[in-house]
Parts: structure tokens; sequence; C-alpha cells
């Protein structure tokens, strides 16, 4: 049965809005205490069980009834003009009193049929009698006018519905309304606008409760709401304490980086000091100043390890600044034994720091900041395992201090830097004190050298010149052998001459006595006297002797003449020596404005590749040993590349072995 | 022809013996004289052809003699050799001196300079300054 389905469907959604105090009972038998949210239940089992059911009224609830109680079987196609209503009849022409005292009389009647000659008009409640009569304040009912004039004259909206439409339907029809409309009347028209008014006791109800869920619904809506309003603002709170509490993390933060800032700032300008500054005097105390007004605390210190014990020395104060309030550290107060530091030095000497507050120290370092009128302690050691040379430290005199991470580094790396400072300062004293006496050596050295080399000239020079006399026979004809004899000894006095020589010119090169001293000269005047003397040595080694002088050198130059003839004499000197055949050249031009250029080339011995590095070096032959064949002390080049370098010149070697070799000479005009 | 006249301004005896036998070889006629006051005395008697003069000097210093006499007429003729184991002095000095022998001297090249002197009669000292540095030889 679908459309009985569909009726228990409505009816069902309909009861199950049904809660509560109303004082009417639907059922078979008018049961007593039947509780009430079982009605519909009930309601759908008797549908569903034969299809019909009796509508009763009476205050069941109460255990009360009375005469005019009333029942009444409806089915699915119960109509109002089919009901049987004499109990509850009340005469159209009736005065509105009439009905109330009907109303009054039976306290469980919850509803009139309004009749006209027996003729069902319609069926009012209790209820929307009152209602009417309230809403016409002062003014009686008359109930002989007819239903829509009265209900137009109240401007009320009815749903009209036929007579022939089964309850049910009307119910459905009720409650199809829209809500503002849902407790509107429903007329009942028998014929073409004889209407009469409907109000089905149950149709109330349900119009009641759908009322009540409606306002259920509304209190609901209004409890989320306000949850939501509440939860919403909790939200609102939180967001809020997030925001402050991030806007307070962020000032910590902001005050964390400004000390970070001032702590890098100070270091730098700690290592600008310690590290990169040339200057000696009051370095230690400009960093500790740096320090305390960096770091905001009342005494920075050093103090120095003295010798005490081998592996623990005492400690003495070094350099102390302090805030302004304060006075300094006194002097009977600046030093500290191993056994008075006691467990301190030992964690200091591990490479660890101290942080300590009064309120929780050990006895005896209580003690010891008392001494300081210290109340919270920072200590770094100064050094490296092996080698602690100090301990740098904060203090505060007021307040406990914390001492953080940042104060640590800062501290840590300062005391590093000081480290550095210290050594390094050291570490110059040393070489300074070693280089005094080096310096003080090589003087004496040159000095020594320069006075023997002096000295051994006349005993030299008579030995020679004697031997020369001999030689050539001013004492009388030599056999051939002492002749060579007597050879042997002039060379070798000759080669002792030179090395004497060589000798003295590098000890006056070291002693920087050897000074370029420049004055105007003529470059030909000179290059002829060096030419007069060399060709006389060459022509008897039976050489060629070429001197080239190019148009392009000047007439005129500044520089040192007698170096520059020192210069030549050496080069064209080593031609000649290591020249057996074939011819020694000089060649002077000017390849620019700016340099004089000398070229000394011979057809020669040559010079292996491999020795032209080392040929400008003290004492180097070719050969690596000095001979006998080519004397010399092997200082000429080098000290004739000294003064060139003197003269801010340059000299090259171009050599072959077997093809001779060139020398070029660049001095800078 | 004359021979040429050399004094021999020298303290130490061997040296000066050296210069003077060396001198004689080559036939000059030699005087030693071992004192710079006596040599300044010596000098302003008569101007040698030649002048050997060793700077250090009892008395008078060889510089002080040079000093006295490189600028006087009549020593316009007197070929002036300085003798010294002091190199930077004879730098210092080689301009007031025809040529500068350094310590110890090389007997041969002595010789054949005084040698080409006697030859070479009409040279004043100012035009033909030679200075014999240091060689390598």
């Amino acid at each position: 049965m679908p459309r009985n389905n569909a009726l228990k469907d409505r009816l069902d959604e309909l009861f199950s809005h049904i809660t509560g105090s109303e004082q009417v009972s639907i059922a078979q038998e008018a049961p007593k205490n039947r509780p009430r949210r079982q009605t519909s239940k009930y309601l759908s089992d008797n549908i569903n069980r034969d299809g019909r059911f009796q509508i009763s009224a009476g205050n069941g609830a109460n255990g009360l009834s009375y005469e005019n109680s009333f029942s009444v079987e409806v089915d699915n196609s119960t109509t109002v003009g089919s009901l049987d209503l004499q109990n509850f009849r009340v005469d159209l022409n009736a005065e509105s009193s009439l009905v109330d005292s009907a109303f009054r009389e039976n306290q469980g009647l919850v509803g009139v049929i309004l009749c006209d000659k027996d003729i069902i008009q319609g069926i009012i409640s209790r209820r929307k009698f009152y209602e009417h009569l309230g809403k016409q304040f002062g003014v009686s009912i008359f109930l002989k006018r007819p239903i829509l004039v009265m209900l137009e004259s109240i401007q009320t909206k009815a749903l009209t519905v036929p007579a022939t439409c089964a309850i049910a339907e009307t119910v459905r029809l009720a409650l199809d309304r829209p809500t503002d409309q849902i407790f509107e009347p429903v007329l009942v028209e028998f014929a073409a606008g004889d209407a009469s008014l409907l109000d089905i006791y149950t149709l109330l109800l349900a119009q009641t409760k759908l009322l009540a869920a409606l306002q259920q619904q509304i209190v609901k809506d209004n409890a989320e709401l306000e949850q939501r309003v509440q939860s919403r603002s909790a939200e609102l709170l939180k967001v809020n304490a997030n925001l402050e509490l991030q806007i307070f993390e962020r000032r910590l933060a902001e005050e964390r980086l400004q000390v970070r800032l001032r702590y890098e700032k100070t270091l730098n300008q700690c290592a600008a000091v310690l590290l990169t500054s040339g200057e000696s005097h009051g370095i230690i105390q400009k960093t500790l100043t740096y320090l305390i007004s960096a770091v905001e605390v009342s005494r920075v210190f050093v103090l120095e390890t003295i010798a005490g014990s081998d592996s623990h020395p005492d400690l003495r104060l070094r350099n102390q600044v302090y805030a302004t309030n304060l006075s300094p550290i006194p002097e009977q107060l600046s030093f500290f034994s191993v056994e008075e530091l006691g467990a301190w030095l030992r964690i200091l000497w591990s490479g660890k720091p101290i942080t300590s507050q009064i309120s929780d120290a050990a006895p005896d370092e209580s003690a010891l900041l008392e001494k300081f009128g210290i109340t919270s302690i920072l200590l770094i050691p100064i050094g490296q395992v092996g080698n602690w040379i100090g301990v740098i430290g904060f203090g505060e005199t007021k307040t406990e201090r914390i001492w953080d991470d940042y104060d640590i580094q800062l501290l840590y790396t300062v005391a590093q830097m000081l480290y550095a400072y210290l050594e390094r300062r050291q570490s110059a004293l040393e070489l300074a004190r070693a280089h005094d006496k080096a310096v003080k050596a090589n003087l004496f050295k040159s000095e020594l050298l320069a006075k023997v080399s002096h000295e051994l000239r006349t005993p030299l020079g008579a030995v020679l010149g004697y031997t020369q006399l001999l030689h050539y026979g001013s004492y009388g004809d030599l056999t051939n052998e002492q002749k060579s004899i007597a050879q042997v000894v002039i060379d070798s006095t000759k080669y002792l001459a030179t090395l004497v020589n060589g000798i003295l010119d590098q000890a006056q090169l070291d002693k920087g006595q050897l000074v370029i001293n420049k004055a105007p000269f003529q470059v030909r005047e000179m290059v002829k006297e060096v030419e007069n003397r060399m060709r006389f040595l060459a022509e008897n080694k039976g050489l060629e002797f070429i001197v080239i002088v190019e148009p392009s050198t000047p007439n005129e130059i500044t520089g040192d003449r007698v170096r520059i003839e020192q210069i030549l004499t050496n080069l064209l000197g080593n031609a000649i020596k290591f020249t057996e055949e074939g011819y020694v050249k000089l060649r002077i031009a000017s390849p620019s404005n700016a340099i004089l250029l000398f070229e000394v080339s011979d057809t020669g011995v040559g010079i292996p590749e491999k020795e032209h590095s080392r040929i400008f070096d003290p004492f180097t032959q070719v050969d690596g040993s000095l001979t006998r064949r080519h004397d010399g002390t092997g200082l000429g080049l080098s000290i004739t590349k000294q003064l060139i370098e003197m003269m801010k010149g340059l000299i090259t070697l171009n050599s072959q072995v077997g093809k001779g070799s060139t020398f070029t000479v660049e001095i800078p005009l | 022809m004359d021979n040429k006249f050399a004094l021999i301004i020298e303290d130490n005896p061997m040296l000066s013996n050296i210069f003077a036998r060396a001198l004689r070889d080559i036939n000059y006629e030699t005087e030693i004289i071992p004192d710079g006051k006596l040599a300044l005395d010596r000098l302003l008697i008569h101007a040698p052809d030649l002048l050997l003069l060793d700077m250090h000097l009892p008395n008078v210093s060889g510089r002080e003699i040079l000093e006295a006499i490189y600028e006087d007429q009549r020593f316009e003729n007197t070929y002036i050799v300085i003798v010294t184991a002091d190199a930077r002095m004879g730098e210092m000095l080689v301009d007031k001196a025809n040529f500068l022998l350094n310590k110890p001297v090389d007997i041969i090249q002595f010789q054949q300079l005084a040698e080409r002197l006697k030859n070479n009669h009409q040279k004043t000292p100012q035009q033909s300054r030679m200075k014999n540095s240091k060689t390598e030889n």
C-alpha cells in the first residue's frame, strides 16, 4: 500500500517532532499512562494493523476523563463531514461566551466543532478560539457571522480544502505551507463559498511541535553560531597570543642580534689592534677597553703566568679595566698562587672556561670571588695545550650574571687573538735580537775582511815584486827550472791578489759601504781609458781588441763612472782571460734615451747553458773549481752583477760552449 | 839623453826597494824617501820625471803631498803614479794624479808604464790621466 506508506512516513515525520506536555493522546482505547513518545509508533502500528484508528479526547495523562469525551474512528478515507461530532458541538449561533464556558467546563477539551443547524461549519481549538478572542481584544466574536468574513476581519490567510479531502491529506496540505502561514486555520469548503473552519488538534500539535522544532533549530543554530563565534573568538585569541609570542620572540631575537653584532664589531676592533696593527704600546689595554664596553661588565682583566712550579705556574694580574664606578684591583690582591686558584686552574689548563656565580661556588672559590668583590666570573685560558701563558676574564660585581654562548665565544676568540699577538711579539723580539746579533757579526766580518785584505797587500807586493825581479833576471839569470818556479810563484801571488781584491769589494758591498755616486761624465772619454788599459792586456795575449761606439751613444751621461769602469774592466778582463785566440769586442750603444748598453763579446771557451744561471753566484767558475789556468776569485762576476743591480741595471748572458760569450749590460739613464 | 829621474815615496823598505830596482833596471835614476815630511822638503828642491807616491806615510800623508803639488806649475811635467792598498782612496784621488796602481803592484806592468812614459816625454799630467783600476788579472 504505497499510499499508506506515504501517509505513515508523513505522520512519522510529523510525530517525530512531538515531545512533551500536550494533554492529548491518540489511542484506540484511550489507554492510560501510555508514554507520549510512543504515540507515533503506536499510531503507525495501528494503521498498519487494520488501517483504522480512533481519536479520543480527554485528560488521559492525568487519569481524568469527562462526559463529553469523544471517540471516533478514523481511517484514510474519513472526512470531516463524516465525523460524529455531537459531543463537540458548538452551535455556530452560540455566543463566544458559550464556547468559552464549554472549554472552561471541560478542562481536557481541546477543540469544539462549530455547527450551524447540525451542519458542521468547522472545528476550532481552544487555543485558536482564545487567540481569536485576544486578537479581537474586548470585542465579542459573533460566531454567527460567516467564517470567511470573520477570518478576513482578522487578516488571516486560511488554507481552504474541500470537505471531501481526507484528514491525512488535509494535514499534509496544512503542513506543506510556508512556515509563516503554518499557524493559519484550515477551511473546509462544503459548498462553493461555504467554508468552515477546520482545526484538528493533531494538526495544531504538529504545528506546535514544528514550531518547537523550529525554535529548537533556531536555538541550536544560535548555539552553533554562538559556539562558532566562541571558537572563532578562541581562535582569534590564540592567533593573537601567537602573534604576541612571535613579536616577543622577534624582539628577543633582535636583541640577541644586536648583541651579536656588537660582539662581532668588538671582535673586529680587537683583531685590528691585536693582529694587524703595527702598534706596540697599550694594545692589550685597548683590547680590554673594547671588551668592557661591548659586554657591559664590571671588570675585564688579564692574568699572566709567572714562574711557580714548572707544571703549574702562579698567576699575576697583568692588565685590567673596570667600570667607571669601580676602583682598580689593588696591587696587593694581584697575585695568585697555584694553591689559591685550586681547581680552577686544572679546568682552565685543560682549555675549558670557568663560569662561576658566587652563590653556587665552592667555598674556596667564593673566597676568591669575594677577594675581588666579584659575584659572577668568566675565565678563559690564553695559550694552547702545553703553553698556557695566562687567563682573560670578565667579572660582574653586583649581579649574578649567567654567561651565555656569545660571551664565552667572544672571550675565547679574543683569548686566541691575544695569544697570537703575545707570541708574535715575543718572536718579533727574539727575531730582532737575533737580527741585531747577525748584523753585528756581519759588520765585524766585513771589517775584519777589509782590514785583513788591506794588510795582506803589502806582503803580497813584496812577494810579487821580488819574484818578478828574480824572474826577469834582475838578480842574475835563472835556470829554466828556476824561472818556471818563479812564474808559479808570480801566478799564485797574482791569484791571491785578485782574491783579496774580490773579498774587499764583497766586504764593502756587505757593509753597505759601496755606494753609487752619480755625476755627469763623458762616455767616450771613459771608454777610451778602458780601451787603453784593456787593449794592452788583450794584445799582450795576441788577441784582436775591437771597440765599437755606436752613434746612438750619448756624449755625456750621469752615472757612477768609477763603477761603470769597474764593470767594463771586469767583463773585458774575464773575456781576455777566457779567450785564447780570436777577438774581444766592446760595443756601446743607446737603443733608447733611457738606456745605455754595453756588450762585451769574445771568441773564448764559452759557457754551457746549464751554468748560465750560476755564473753570477759568488765563487763560481764554469767547471765549478778555481783553476790555475783561469785565475780569478770567482767574485768578479758576482760583484759586477751586484754593482749593476745597485744601478738598477741588468746583465744578461748569451753563450755556447766553443762559440764564445756575450755579456750585455743595460744601465738606465 | 839623460836618464829619467824617479822619486819613490814609500815607507815600506821592501816595496820601495822593489820599485827602485825595477826602475833602475830600465835605466831610471831613483831616490827613495820613506817619510811624508821629508818627501815634501825634497820635492821643493827638485821635481822628478816620475813620482811614485804611497798614500800611507809617516808624518805627512801621501794625500796631503798630492794636494800640495798637483796644481803646482813646477810639477807640470811630473808623471804622478799613486800606489795604494786602499782602492777607495785611490779612486777619490785619481783625478789629481796620472795613474793609479793598486797594491800588490805588478812590476812588469809598472815597468811597461814607465817605459812608455820615457818615450812619451811631452805628455802633460792633466791630459793623460789614466788609472789602473782593479783588474782581474
